[in-house]
């Protein structure tokens, strides 16, 4: 039944996202219901205006109970939430996720939380956590404190 | 047939957001509030939902129970069951459009396009509902009555069958009436017309003909016929002859096998015994086993035995040789020893000629002449002391023959005189047979 759900609900998404695109989002690699890549652009007027970076969402199946792992790779944008190993600190992506959210919702969260960034900064403890990190961010235990982005 | 899943549909218009299931994008199937927060999703996604997280995916506000969870209001399930859908066979072909609550009856019942498989035993073809009767005219597995016989056939046998069907009606190729097809061997059998041959053919008969004929007509004057029990007794004997060489056969052969293996054991036990024993081996000739292998080369062992062989034949000569030298000198011996005697007879005569002329002088010079018997006696009387001096000669006869050697030997005998003393010893020859060869001897 979840496989069903799984492949049913992501080919939805899939053809939802490539007719009706976010402004800044788009399908890069969709080949398989494991891995997809979107690429991510900066929001015009903000820090990270010009850029583009690359999301990879990796889905277990299962997903949409079960959340994503989203990393950047490639070009990471500085920020105070993403470490440079492209761990993106975000709680709806870990343990405030939802079947509800989808791909899409996650791509929006991830360009507001670029937008509203004032100072491009890596994390306080980017070095430490770098050296010390799983592969899957979904390994790591997150502390959630800022809930101004 | 597997039950409709109502969330692979395809829906004629697009649907309102709000009846869409934010777990599983589609069109809400059994939905359910939770009264808590009024938040409606499908059953089966918000059951796993809250399964991995009891809270509501959209406000997360906490659920403690499933029993919280109470079926959507009327009017909510009505708008999705009444929401126009294709059939699922749509990409088959089928057009039906129809209120989504309603089409698990068409899809079950009515749409032609459902792919079913043809009931008949042995041909289980998937086919399209639409296509079933058109497929069970044709259907090969499809069993129908045969027309002569009565039995069920099915279709794609039929054409096999009617050429085997037990009431088919065949007309026999002699006497051209019809039977059906069971009873044609039968009849083919004893058909009266039928050609046949004379029951004796196999023993020379060259008669064909009806077959009635046969019984009623030929037999009576087959030549044949008086001779059948002297056919079937020599058929019988001819039978044994042949059993009887099959099994001889069989036995040679099974002899050839067994005298083809005692050759191999043979030959492979005198391999062994050769490289046990090398020096016996060598020669075939000599060697216990009688190998029928070719003998080896000239070896030193037939050297050796034909140096043998001449050393013997040499011996032989020399002893046929020996033989022969020692027989000539046996007769040579022979020869020379009876010349010997000869010889000394002839002395003895003239010994004794002399003793007896020598005995005649004394006798003559003593004056009167004594007969023989009484020299004898006399000479005995006399001698005494001379018949000491020759050794191992006793008895008178020796006594007296002493005395006569060694007159001999003092007396040279009158030469004019001998004749007649040669006579008179004579007289005497039997007293002096061999003694003058012993004492040679």
């Amino acid at each position: 039944m979840s496989t069903t759900l799984f492949s049913k609900r992501l080919s939805k998404e899939l053809i939802d996202l490539k007719i009706n695109p976010p402004a800044g989002i788009e399908v890069a690699e969709s080949d398989t219901f494991k891995c997809w890549k979107l690429s991510l652009d900066g929001v015009e007027g903000t820090l990270y205006a010009g850029e583009r970076f690359t999301l990879e969402f990796r889905f277990t199946p299962n997903y949409p109970m079960e959340s994503p792992e989203v990393v950047f790779v490639g070009n990471i944008p500085i920020h105070p939430h993403i470490y440079s190993n492209g761990h993106i600190c975000l709680n709806v992506l870990y343990n405030q996720w939802s079947p509800v959210l989808s791909v899409r919702s996650v791509c929006l969260s991830i360009q507001s939380m670029l937008s509203s960034c004032t100072t491009k900064e890596p994390p306080p403890d980017n070095n430490h956590y770098v050296k010390t990190a799983k592969a899957s961010p979904k390994q790591t235990q997150w502390s959630f404190h800022d809930d101004s982005v | 047939m597997e039950a409709l899943d109502l969330r692979s549909l395809l829906y004629v218009e697009t649907v309102n957001s709000n009846l869409i299931c934010c777990i599983c994008h589609t069109p809400f199937v059994d939905p359910v509030v939770i009264e808590s927060c009024g938040h409606t999703f499908c059953r089966s996604c918000i059951s796993q939902a809250i399964t991995s997280r009891p809270t509501c995916p959209v406000d997360r506000s906490r659920l403690s129970d499933v029993s919280e969870l109470k079926p959507a209001s009327k009017i909510i399930s009505n708008m999705v069951n009444e929401l126009l859908v294709h059939c699922p066979n749509n990409d088959l072909g089928c057009n039906y459009q129809g209120q989504r609550q309603l089409l698990n009856c068409h899809f079950k019942e009515g749409c032609m396009f459902t792919i079913i498989e043809c009931c008949n035993e042995g041909c289980q073809e998937a086919i399209f509902k639409k296509d079933l009767t058109s497929h069970m005219e044709k259907c090969r597995a499809k069993v129908i009555d045969h027309e002569i016989c009565k039995c069920k056939v099915q279709l794609g046998t039929l054409e096999g069958h009617c050429d085997s069907c037990p009431m088919k009606h065949i007309e026999c190729p002699h006497c051209c009436t019809t039977l059906p097809q069971s009873a044609i061997d039968v009849h083919l059998e004893e058909c009266p017309e039928r050609l046949s041959t004379c029951l004796y053919a196999e023993y020379g008969c060259s008669w064909a003909g009806r077959q009635r004929d046969l019984l009623e007509v030929h037999i009576p004057s087959c030549p044949f016929e008086p001779l059948k029990d002297f056919f079937i007794t020599y058929k019988q004997r001819n039978e044994i002859l042949e059993q009887d060489n099959k099994q001889l056969r069989t036995t040679v052969q099974d002899l050839n096998k067994t005298v083809t293996s005692l050759q191999n054991q043979l030959s492979s036990i005198s391999d062994w015994l050769a490289s046990m024993f090398p020096s016996h081996f060598l020669n075939p000739d000599n060697t216990i086993t009688t190998s029928e292998r070719p003998p080896p080369l000239l070896t030193t062992h037939e050297l050796l035995l034909s140096e043998n062989e001449h050393f013997k034949n040499d011996i032989e000569t020399l002893n046929v040789n020996l033989t022969d030298l020692e027989l000539r000198q046996n007769v040579a011996l022979m020869t020379e020893s009876l010349r010997t005697q000869e010889e000394i007879q002839n002395l003895k005569n003239i010994c004794h000629s002399l003793r007896m002329q020598m005995y005649y002088l004394l006798m003559e010079r003593r004056g009167d002449e004594p007969s023989v018997r009484n020299v004898v006696n006399t000479s005995v009387a006399r001698s005494g002391l001379t018949g000491s001096l020759v050794s191992g000669i006793s008895g008178t006869n020796g006594s007296n023959l002493s005395e006569a050697d060694v007159l001999t030997t003092t007396i040279r005998p009158p030469g004019p005189n001998i004749p007649s003393s040669v006579q008179t010893l004579r007289k005497f020859g039997s007293f002096v047979p061999d003694s003058p060869r012993q004492e040679k001897l």
